[in-house]
């Protein structure tokens, strides 16, 4: 059982730090990502590259950092210019883009039959105690990460985000470089996407693009609106809840639900799907209830 | 200080401005008024960087600005207000003005880090100024309320205290007076002329005949995209295609 | 040129098929201000639901075809009334949002039902004819036939009938609309039904043409929205203009790169679009922003 909760836990956790990363741009800078998965994919893979290439586990967590902070480049020029409905579908568009390379580029990445056997940290530990560190060291991240984000979100460069996403020609009007805190802010939450990826990647111990689906987009979306947009601690209490939800339900089976795998699977699914619909219609402003970002144009 | 030569802008067929030419000059409130659709709120946003002209050219204390973004021309200190008030409304009113600070050092990624005293030392800076400016627009009860419950008039007061906070040298308004109440525009109009005699060179747009004739210096009346007459108050009211403009040839 | 002669062919035919899904989707962003995600899904619905008019209630193709009409609008027309109506006066991405929900419901609620393997309609396969060196299927001319006149019935509908012309006035701007005295929830409603229809017969052909996959719909959604952009979104022109050209250009490609990349082409010149000419070759010069 502890083995189960230490597992559900570290993925939890990870979740967190997408959470944290796509709040600082939905939540706190009004910018509508829909391709997130994109960023943890490439950080996933970059890590894993890297570390089976014969790099240090540090470097590749580094890299994969960067390189997703880098992936957010183009998404934040091209926000600049397309209005919110259709850079949903944009940013959607991209992160399939970046699936259908991963899948295709065999060479590169083993297309569908991904990376195998990346390496743990400590794996000289016996299991359970490996993954009892494993889960400490991640503890502590998204703690340091909650805390950058945080001090980052309090500060005036948080202020001018949030001006942003109230108004962003009023910003503009008042000396703000709109496209530059925009990318910043992309390249901060992207880049702590990637470093989910590497954590991804290390627990695993493999990747392939199946896992990079636009569903884990959705999950997060979930996770954030469901804390509360612009509340950090909201975005995490979020993640738990949704957590808590897609694994319980794997236990129905064990409590005589007469479903199989498949038909469990679609129906978690759809019930994430009512989720999303119940959320935006009935409490867009989550839990929490911070601002309704729904309300208005 | 400000000169406009010869701009047009066309939407679609329409020429909302055509050949429009016209000079604010600095350290005095020039007003601007017309009828509706005679482009008065087109000429701010070409001027203030929102939109490019098809033609033309605009002058800010001598150096070319046709064309640059509305935030670089804030640095500039060329500041431009909305017509439909643009408060960051869950932002709190006190927010509002402490974001509306120019190269406020907190706001550089970098330096929220490295140079956190820095950072503190700015803000403090910057909510000094900010309640000062409260006070003067008689909104400092209201300092930590989210700028979306404020009243109609309250809001233009904000809308024109953020643009204060960045410090300009030319503000443009459009319709201060709109939608607020008489008591609240008389303070208003004081507030401005204050401000005009501490050096601010204004240009307004305005329906409220009285509310400009009162407060300008010099009138132009716009119609059609382009300048129709312009003189001292006196004179404006009393030139016949003025009154046609507005009221229709007989 | 011969040799292009084969994959523009293939082309048209993919792409008359996607131009049904655009024309869906562009009269939906037209007239209700809606980019409606869900919009594959019920692609799928009305293939899964003439499905089972053939194989569980032993209907004809015909039959079953009706089946798939009715259980798609019907299912949209209660998304619709339950989800999209009330979202009408919040901010897009609300609406966003809420038909990636509908999406998810729908497509997993047919996995629930049907698994995820693979039908197909009980059509004959016969062997291509040779036109001219290009080599074609009579269930693909039926296909193109069956869309094309689909397109000019909704072209005369929209330029003859009383509702159509409602429904360009809608478009245009809703408020002048409702004073001119046109009931506009009520075209609304007929759009949708119509958009839905288009669906659901779009889900049918591709059925027939391939296969019935639970996500047969969402596969090409891409691929039908960059031809509703590149059209210009709003006309229902464009849609078909565009979609041709996607569906050309996705062959063409594969000349060229590997076949896993013909999503590729939807997107790149969907985003390319959006940045260059958002207003694509027919639609109005307003901005995107």
């Amino acid at each position: 059982m502890t083995a189960y909760l230490v597992a559900m836990a570290i993925i939890a956790l990870i979740y967190g730090l997408l959470a944290l990363g796509l709040n600082l741009h939905w939540g706190h800078t009004g910018l509508i990502n829909f391709g997130h998965v994109a960023f943890f994919a490439l950080g996933a893979y970059a890590s894993a590259l890297l570390t089976l290439g014969g790099a240090p586990i540090a470097v590749g967590a580094i890299a994969a950092t960067g390189l997703a902070g880098l992936a957010a480049l183009p998404i934040g020029w091209v926000s600049v210019r397309l209005r919110s409905d259709y850079l949903a579908i944009v940013t959607i568009g991209f992160s399939e883009m970046v699936r259908l390379v991963l899948l295709n580029e065999v060479w590169l990445t083993r297309g569908p039959m991904g990376l195998l056997g990346v390496p743990r940290p400590f794996d000289a530990l016996p299991t359970g105690a490996n993954e009892l560190l494993y889960l400490a060291i991640l503890t502590g991240v998204v703690a340091l990460s909650f805390l950058l984000v945080e001090r980052v979100v309090r500060s005036p460069f948080g202020r001018v985000l949030r001006a942003i996403r109230e108004d962003e020609d009023a910003a503009s009007s008042l000396g703000k470089n709109v496209v530059q805190f925009k990318i910043k802010s992309l390249v901060l939450g992207a880049a702590i996407a990637g470093l989910a990826g590497s954590f991804y990647a290390h627990y695993i111990n493999y990747v392939v693009p199946d896992q990079f689906l636009p569903l884990v987009t959705f999950y997060v979306w979930i996770a954030v609106i469901l804390g509360g947009s612009g509340s950090n601690v909201g975005a995490l209490l979020g993640t738990g809840i949704l957590m808590v939800f897609l694994e319980g339900t794997r236990f129905l089976k064990d409590w005589g639900v007469p479903l199989d795998e498949v038909r469990l699977a679609a129906l978690r699914f759809v019930v994430v799907g009512l989720a999303l619909v119940l959320l935006v219609v009935y409490r867009p402003q989550g839990l929490l209830g911070q601002r309704d970002v729904t309300s208005g144009r | 200080m400000l000169e406009v030569h010869g701009v047009t802008k066309r939407f679609g067929g329409v020429a909302a401005l055509d050949r429009c030419s016209l000079e604010v000059r600095a350290g005095i409130i020039t007003g601007l008024i017309g009828p509706n659709g005679a482009g008065k709120s087109t000429l701010f946003a070409v001027v203030a960087g929102q939109l490019n002209p098809d033609q033309g050219d605009v002058r800010f204390e001598g150096r070319r600005i046709t064309g640059e973004p509305p935030h670089r021309l804030a640095h500039q200190g060329l500041v431009k207000t909305f017509q439909v008030t643009r408060e960051f409304a869950h932002l709190s009113v006190l927010d509002n003005l402490l974001v509306s600070m120019l190269d406020h050092p907190g706001e550089g990624f970098g330096t929220i880090w490295l140079r956190p005293g820095r950072v503190r030392q700015a803000e403090a800076k910057a909510e000094a100024r900010a309640r000062q400016l409260l006070s003067f627009l008689t909104l400092d009860r209201l300092a930590d309320e989210p700028a979306a419950t404020l009243s109609g008039g309250q809001k233009k007061l904000l809308e024109l205290g953020r643009a204060l906070m960045t410090e300009p040298r030319l503000l443009l308004l459009d319709e201060p007076f709109a939608g607020v109440n008489p008591t609240l525009g008389r303070s208003l109009m004081r507030m401005l002329r204050d401000l005009n005699e501490q050096g601010l060179t204004f240009c307004v747009i305005e329906h409220n005949m009285d509310a400009i004739m009162a407060l300008s210096d010099y009138i132009y009346v716009l119609a059609e995209g382009r300048v129709l007459a312009a003189g001292l108050p006196g004179e404006v009211r009393q030139d016949r295609r003025v009154l046609e403009a507005y009221l229709g040839s007989p | 040129m011969l040799a292009f002669a084969q994959p523009v062919v293939d082309g048209l035919i993919n792409g008359s098929i996607y131009a049904l899904v655009a024309l869906g989707l562009t009269l939906a962003f037209g007239i209700a201000r809606f980019a409606n995600v869900a919009h594959g899904d019920f692609v799928t619905l009305g293939a899964y639901a003439a499905l089972w008019g053939v194989y569980g209630a032993g209907l004809g193709l015909v039959p079953a075809a009706l089946v798939g009409l009715a259980a798609t609008v019907g299912a949209g027309l209660v998304a619709v009334g339950l989800v999209y109506r009330p979202l009408a006066r919040r901010a897009r991405i609300a609406s966003v949002i809420a038909s990636i929900g509908v999406a998810l419901v729908l497509r997993h609620a047919l996995i629930f039902v049907a698994g995820t393997q693979q039908f197909s309609f009980p059509i004959p396969i016969v062997r291509a004819s040779d036109f001219l060196g290009v080599r074609i299927t009579p269930k693909e001319l039926t296909i193109l036939t069956v869309a094309t006149l689909l397109m000019l019935a909704l072209s005369v509908a929209l330029q003859l009938t009383r509702v159509g012309k409602e429904m360009r006035a809608v478009a245009d701007d809703p408020a002048l609309a409702r004073v001119a005295g046109i009931r506009v929830d009520r075209v609304v409603t007929i759009m949708w039904m119509w958009s839905l229809a288009l669906a659901a017969i779009a889900g049918m052909l591709l059925g027939v043409k391939t296969v019935v996959t639970p996500y047969m719909g969402w596969d090409m959604l891409l691929s039908a929205f960059a031809g509703a952009i590149l059209g210009g979104i709003g006309s229902p022109v464009g849609a078909v203009v565009g979609s041709l050209v996607i569906g050309v250009s996705e062959e063409l490609t594969t000349l060229v790169l590997p076949p896993a990349y013909r999503a590729g082409v939807a997107f790149l010149i969907m985003t390319a679009v959006l940045l260059v000419r958002p207003a694509g070759i027919f639609g109005a010069r307003t901005a995107i922003r």
